[in-house]
């Protein structure tokens, strides 16, 4: 939009209702026009590889954005970083936890593994609603990303 | 105490009375027949004097006497008067007189009698002619001894005051003597008188005293030379028999005054030393295993007995490896005994059987005993605080990731709710109301969450908390209760439920275990995909943990990497599935409290799964733990 490239969000999400709340509210910042949703750590890591049924590049394309909750069925969002981050073609992408934990573990454990950034969803809706608009302009906007 | 010097000194003693009494003896016989030979000698001579005196005579007999000058010293015999010519002159005119045997005789033993140590002779009868010719006392004897046969009588005579041998033959009549003595009545062959012959003793007894000084010195340095062998024998076997005294005495002093029991046993297993302290540590004598030698043996404890006979048999190979081992005392009383031995040599280097020695150990043995079991309490002790500890650990850790969970999962259907009441108001300021009903239904939904997952926390809290009184489960009934009470979601779901029959009788706290198997078949029911017809299978199996219950069913069924996963707190494979990830670490919970165990057997995704569970001895009993610890104080203590 302000660089005239359609961006791309990957939102991993396993609760329904806080999905359906951040899509809600990155689309009002009109940030929501390339955004998936997968609702567990296997699903995200399928996406980011385009294994299975993300087989298709142009379907599903390289996110510029990973927003990853930490609680995740089946694989784990730290496991999910773990191995963004230690994939030589996926490092590059910056993966912000976006989570409800506030434990000083998880924290460290994020940064520990290279997250880029870790955000706690603020329970108030105006606060959530400006955190993601907010985080959208920063990381699509202002933040400079390599040429890929 | 008589000892073996004593012992030498008193037979030296007995062999010098018995030397004295053989020298004696020997003197003695020697002297005695020293004594006979010179008779013998005297004897032999008075005979041949006796012969030539008789031959003499004889001669003159067989003359019928001689002739001879009558002079004063051969006047003619006055008895006989009644011989022819007794006198008669010869053409010169020289008188002569007849001088018959007897006088002819007697005048030679005149002639003999007048010189000092000639043999004297006489000539006598017991009815002499002549009164001068009458026998002495001994003669006398002698001629009354000749008339009854005897033909020689000899004597040792005193005669003077010397000492003579006397013999004595009689005189038998012959025919030339009838000349003289026809008149008185003798017929030829008659014992008319004897003739004596008498040797002086004393060149004899000289003699004799000569060579009985010569025996009796020659006996005194015998003797005397023996007295100093015998003497100088026992000092010396005494000085020897004293030195091994002494070494004996060092040995005993060693071998008898020792605190253990010591003994030698010979290459054929028989005592040949045991010290006196055997005594005080078996009871038994010595003189008891010196009688038996089978005694050590059969006082071994039955239970040692093994070990003992086996290291008998290796210490008499040579391999001698120390042993403990008991003993039963012959007053009954169990020791317990150090023992140790070796192989010994004679001076020779040939084995020589086995030197062994006991220790009484039984009060160290008690001590250690005693300490060990202390030791065992401690660990014991030590074993159960770590164990607590560790539950303690796992307790923290369990709470930790209890508030974490907690605090996120409350935090998650709170930030739904308020999140979506401010999407509901800005919508409402906005005008926009077609989303409304879906918002107030996620933030109703979200709510409902929310009561169950604190109930069900509270639930959670509950056990180990609440405990009931564990009891005798039938679970067949409590299957058919469970089924009975899930009735209606079992029929929504069209699942068709088979039952085992002759499912086990276990122990346990029947509330909870219905919990258990409520939250099984619930979560099979749930998880029953997208299939025509699903089936739940309750069985059960035997193993080597006891019973092991199972619900199988054919849902979508638990890949390999989540078969764990799946039991942790508030975990969910499926975000969308009801429920609050609570059920099966409920469930886990309870069967881990029962001592037992709960697992997935699953082939994957859309393999169905089978949870199984077992549930060990039943819930803890604090009363049966304590219990269980005083029996096994009990068990060391026996000895």
């Amino acid at each position: 939009m302000i660089e005239g490239e359609p961006l791309c969000i990957l939102l991993v999400e396993d609760n329904p209702d806080h999905a359906e709340l951040a899509i809600r509210n990155l689309s009002d910042a009109g940030l929501a026009n390339h955004l998936f949703h997968v609702e567990d750590g296997e699903a995200a890591l399928d996406y980011l590889n385009n294994r299975g049924r993300y087989a298709d590049q142009n379907a599903y394309p390289r996110p510029h954005l990973v927003l990853l909750d930490l609680r995740l069925p089946k694989v784990d969002g730290i496991e999910v970083l773990k191995q963004v981050k230690a994939s030589e073609q996926l490092k590059a992408i910056p993966v912000v936890i976006l989570t409800t934990s506030a434990a000083e573990r998880d924290l460290a454990q994020a940064y520990n593994n290279y997250a880029n950034s870790y955000l706690t969803k603020p329970v108030d809706f105006d606060s959530f609603s400006n955190l993601l608009r907010d985080l959208g302009f920063y990381w699509l906007a202002w933040n400079r990303r390599p040429v890929s | 105490m008589v000892t073996q010097f004593h012992k030498i000194r008193r037979f030296a003693l007995i062999l010098m009375l018995f030397w004295t009494a053989g020298i004696t003896f020997s003197f003695l016989w020697f002297y005695s027949h020293e004594q006979r030979t010179v008779v013998a000698i005297a004897r032999a001579e008075a005979r041949a004097t006796y012969e030539k005196d008789t031959l003499y005579r004889r001669w003159a007999t067989r003359h019928g006497g001689v002739y001879v000058p009558a002079s004063e010293f051969s006047p003619p015999n006055p008895h006989l008067t009644h011989v022819e010519e007794r006198d008669v002159t010869t053409p010169s005119g020289k008188a002569l007189t007849l001088v018959n045997p007897a006088y002819m005789t007697r005048q030679v033993f005149e002639l003999a009698d007048s010189q000092d140590n000639l043999v004297r002779g006489h000539i006598t009868s017991l009815k002499p002619i002549r009164a001068e010719n009458k026998p002495d006392p001994w003669e006398a004897k002698a001629l009354r001894l000749f008339e009854t046969g005897v033909t020689e009588v000899s004597e040792v005579q005193d005669m003077g005051g010397r000492s003579y041998m006397r013999l004595m033959r009689p005189f038998v009549t012959e025919a030339p003597c009838l000349k003289c003595h026809a008149t008185q009545g003798y017929r030829i062959g008659d014992i008319r008188g004897g003739i004596s012959a008498s040797v002086p003793m004393e060149a004899n007894s000289a003699m004799m005293g000569e060579v009985i000084t010569g025996a009796a010195v020659s006996h005194g340095l015998i003797w005397f030379l023996g007295l100093g062998l015998i003497g100088t024998g026992a000092r010396v076997l005494g000085r020897s028999a004293r030195a091994i005294e002494e070494r004996e005495e060092r040995y005993r002093t060693v071998a008898d005054y020792t605190e253990g029991w010591e003994y030698w046993q010979g290459p054929d297993h028989s005592f040949r030393y045991v010290s006196p302290s055997c005594l005080e540590l078996s009871g038994y004598s010595r003189e008891e295993f010196y009688a038996d030698p089978e005694l050590l043996h059969r006082i071994v404890h039955p239970e040692d007995r093994t070990s003992y006979e086996q290291h008998v048999r290796d210490s008499f190979c040579g391999v001698p490896n120390p042993l403990d081992f008991r003993i039963i005392r012959k007053d009954g009383e169990v020791r317990w005994i150090a023992h140790t031995c070796r192989l010994v040599y004679t001076g020779s280097g040939a084995e020589n059987g086995i030197r062994g020695s006991n220790r009484d150990i039984t009060e160290r043995k008690l001590a250690s005993e005693a300490l060990r079991e202390q030791a065992f309490l401690l660990e014991k002790e030590v074993r159960e605080r770590m164990e607590r500890e560790a539950e303690l650990e796992a307790k923290n850790a369990e709470l930790e990731r209890f508030t974490y969970t907690v605090s996120h999962d409350l935090k998650s259907p709170l930030i739904t709710i308020k999140g979506f009441a401010g999407a509901v108001l800005k919508d409402i300021e906005g005008g926009k109301l077609d989303r409304l009903g879906g918002d107030v239904g996620r933030i109703m939904g979200a709510a409902d969450k929310m009561s169950a997952l604190l109930s069900d926390l509270l639930e959670l809290s509950r056990i180990g908390r609440i405990v009931n009184a564990p009891s005798l489960i039938d679970m067949n009934l409590l299957v058919k209760d469970v089924l009975g009470q899930l009735g209606g979601p079992i029929q929504q779901a069209g699942v068709e439920v088979m039952v085992q029959p002759g499912l086990a009788e276990v122990w346990g706290d029947q509330p909870r275990i219905g919990e258990v198997l409520q939250n099984l078949v619930e979560n099979a029911i749930k998880y029953r995909g997208d299939q025509q017809k699903t089936r739940i299978e309750i069985g059960m199996r035997e193993s080597a943990e006891g019973p092991v219950f199972t619900v199988q069913d054919n849902g979508i069924g638990v890949p390999a990497q989540y078969h764990e996963t799946i039991f942790g707190l508030f975990n969910q494979l499926d975000a969308r599935s009801e429920g609050t990830g609570i059920g099966l670490a409920l469930a886990r919970r309870i069967v881990e409290f029962h001592g037992g165990r709960l697992w997935v057997e699953s082939e994957g995704a859309g393999g169905g799964s089978t949870f199984c569970f077992t549930l060990g001895t039943g819930p803890q009993n604090p009363l049966e733990t304590g219990i269980k610890g005083i029996k096994g104080i009990k068990g060391i203590k026996a000895l």
